[in-house]
């Protein structure tokens, strides 16, 4: 590491574990310990995408924490939170998402998620559409030009390529954690689920961030989801792949605090 | 580490026309993604549709160089719109015919307030995201002249020597904040084949033209995208720039002698020409292109006498300064070698 006296603006948030229980059982999120934040600005929740957790979420924490409430919970079943017996599905996860959102104290908040992540908050807003204020869909799946294990394995194995190795750790160590035969449910669950279908009823502003080398999620497919979203606009960031919340989480939070906090101006017309 | 030019963003100021136009069509071609900026909107359009088509992703921003906080919106769309900025050319510049007397000061003023002051708003603009990236590259394009002077256009002159000076004290800074990613290149081009002389004020009585020999803007572009990738201090282009620079390095008391003259015949074309302001407080409508058709232009004969000279001076020169330091050094080496005891 080279000195970087008076120039490097690493983020200064700080991290914590918080456990909730949710109807008897216990959820863990990571959150950002906001140093300067005004507590009355509009909390943010971070959503993972397929057999990972809140681990990969970290390095966006910390770039938002210091403007927003920043938290990351763990799915369950993922993570450190509990596990179900069984693979829940995209509506069980919404809901519990959801009720964590109750038991954690926030009402509404703006979401921001990744990957198969966008699945559960566009299902989320189809739900519960007053716990959601404002949707970031960072490379959103499942692309229906693509809608078999084979062809989204390949994709993932380029995508590979694109993330730096670290993150290989966390897969292997977050795949661990929710095993093999829940992986593999909810992936079942993951391409039967028709996300274009519900994105014309997510009626809050919406923005879609691709990574210009995400191979996941085609310019087509990023353009048709901003396109079929009623508040959507879609935001192309050169370099980046996939996995932005971890990969490149200065550009994320770049693109996504102007959005976040832009006022309601053009909310009128969604309703 | 400089990264692909295909993975990176790039600001472009007066990309309207000229090199600026030519520089954005070089980076789309490479499948970068160009922020353009210059006054006239419609302009940046049209080069963004060439952009586009090219291959390359393009945002227009019309803005004004000379206000500081258009460059700062300039910077802020950048980010909000691709997440990055990685490379900054600073190219929006104006230029003044006029002998030193003749021309009014706020004329004089507004080459300052758009060469110097908006390349100075760029790179405040720019330097707070490289900071935050702990990479970029900032590429200010300055002209031959901000190392030999010429008759005629002193506020372009200077405001070029400026620039080069801001770049080097920029580098400066940079090195002692151990900003080892975060590059500051000088770009020199030779005459251009642009449309500066069209758009420039003009105080002389007569019209001027581009100087022989002229070089295409593309080749500036071509370096600028070079120097983007693996960034360099300073580049000149087109090698009659270079070889002027090395006669002005070896003997600047003949070198100022010759150019005076040549410029006096060779800047300026056979005609009559009425005071004019130029683009330098409103911009002008059409005249977008990259060429300012300049290169079709015969003549210069004066300019390639003066050229023909340097060719011969300069290794005469050179071959004169090598055996005076060549013997000096054999000498020095000599005496410590004999003065040098083990131990």
């Amino acid at each position: 590491m080279e000195a970087r006296i008076g120039m490097s603006k690493r983020p200064s948030g700080k991290l914590e574990s918080r456990w909730t229980v949710v109807e008897g059982r216990s959820v863990h999120a990571r959150a950002g310990v906001p140093a300067q934040t005004d507590g009355g600005s509009m909390p943010l929740v971070l959503v993972h995408g397929i057999g990972v957790s809140s681990r990969y979420m970290v390095p966006t924490i910390e770039r938002l924490a210091p403007h927003y409430r920043v938290y990351a919970p763990d799915l369950p079943g993922f993570g450190r939170s509990y596990k179900p017996p069984r693979a829940l599905n995209i509506g069980e996860l919404a809901d519990s998402l959801a009720a964590w959102m109750e038991a954690a104290g926030l009402r509404s908040a703006a979401l921001l998620a990744n990957s198969f992540g966008c699945q559960v908050v566009a299902e989320l807003a189809v739900r519960h559409p007053e716990r959601i204020e404002k949707a970031v869909l960072q490379g959103p799946t499942v692309d229906p030009a693509a809608r078999t294990a084979r062809q989204q394995i390949w994709r993932l194995l380029r995508n590979a390529t694109t993330d730096p190795p670290s993150h290989a750790l966390n897969i292997a160590r977050d795949y661990r954690e929710c095993g093999t035969r829940r992986l593999l449910g909810t992936v079942r669950y993951m391409l039967e689920d028709r996300i274009e279908e519900k994105l014309p009823r997510v009626r809050v502003p919406a923005l879609v961030v691709r990574g210009a080398r995400d191979p996941i999620v085609p310019q087509r497919w990023a353009e048709e989801v901003s396109a079929l979203l009623p508040g959507g606009r879609l935001v192309v960031v050169p370099g980046a792949g996939h996995t932005m919340t971890y990969a490149a989480p200065l550009e994320l939070a770049r693109v996504v605090r102007p959005f976040l906090e832009e006022t309601h101006a053009d909310e009128e017309r969604l309703s | 580490m400089a990264r692909k030019t295909r993975d990176s963003v790039v600001v472009i100021t007066g990309a309207s026309s000229g090199i600026g136009r030519a520089t954005a069509l070089a980076f789309a071609e490479k499948g970068a993604s160009v922020v353009l900026a210059a006054r006239r909107a419609e302009a940046l359009q049209e080069v963004a549709t060439e952009c586009r088509t090219l291959g390359g992703r393009a945002l227009v921003a019309p803005t004004d160089v000379t206000d500081e906080e258009d460059v700062e919106e300039l910077a802020r769309r950048a980010v909000e719109n691709f997440g990055r900025i990685d490379v900054w050319v600073n190219n929006a510049a104006v230029t003044l015919f006029g002998r030193f007397e003749e021309t009014p000061s706020e004329v004089y003023r507004r080459v300052f307030e758009t060469n110097l002051f908006g390349y100075i708003h760029g790179a405040r603009g720019g330097f707070p995201y490289f900071r935050e990236q702990g990479s970029g590259v900032l590429i200010n394009v300055s002209s031959v002249v901000a190392g030999a002077g010429q008759p005629y256009t002193s506020a372009y002159v200077a405001s070029k020597f400026a620039i080069r000076g801001l770049s080097e004290c920029l580098r400066q800074e940079l090195i002692l904040d151990g900003a080892r990613d975060i590059h500051v290149c000088n770009v020199m081009p030779a005459s251009m084949d642009t449309l500066l002389f069209q758009h420039a004020a003009n105080y002389t009585g007569r019209a001027p033209k581009a100087l022989n020999p002229v070089y295409s803007a593309e080749k500036v572009a071509g370096a600028i995208v070079r120097c983007a990738r693996r960034p360099k201090r300073e580049v000149v282009v087109g090698s009659a720039g270079r070889m002027l620079a090395a006669q002005h390095t070896l003997s600047p008391g003949l070198y100022e002698r010759a150019a005076a003259r040549v410029m006096d015949r060779d800047h300026f074309q056979d005609r009559a020409a009425p005071p004019t302001e130029g683009n330098l407080f409103v911009p002008m409508p059409g005249w977008t292109g990259a060429s300012g058709g300049w290169k079709t232009n015969g003549g210069g004969s004066a300019r390639k006498a003066l050229l023909a000279g340097a060719g011969v001076a300069v290794p005469v020169l050179l071959g004169w300064r090598w055996l005076r330091d060549g013997r000096a050094s054999k000498n020095g080496i000599v005496a410590r070698a004999a003065s040098w005891r083990p131990g």
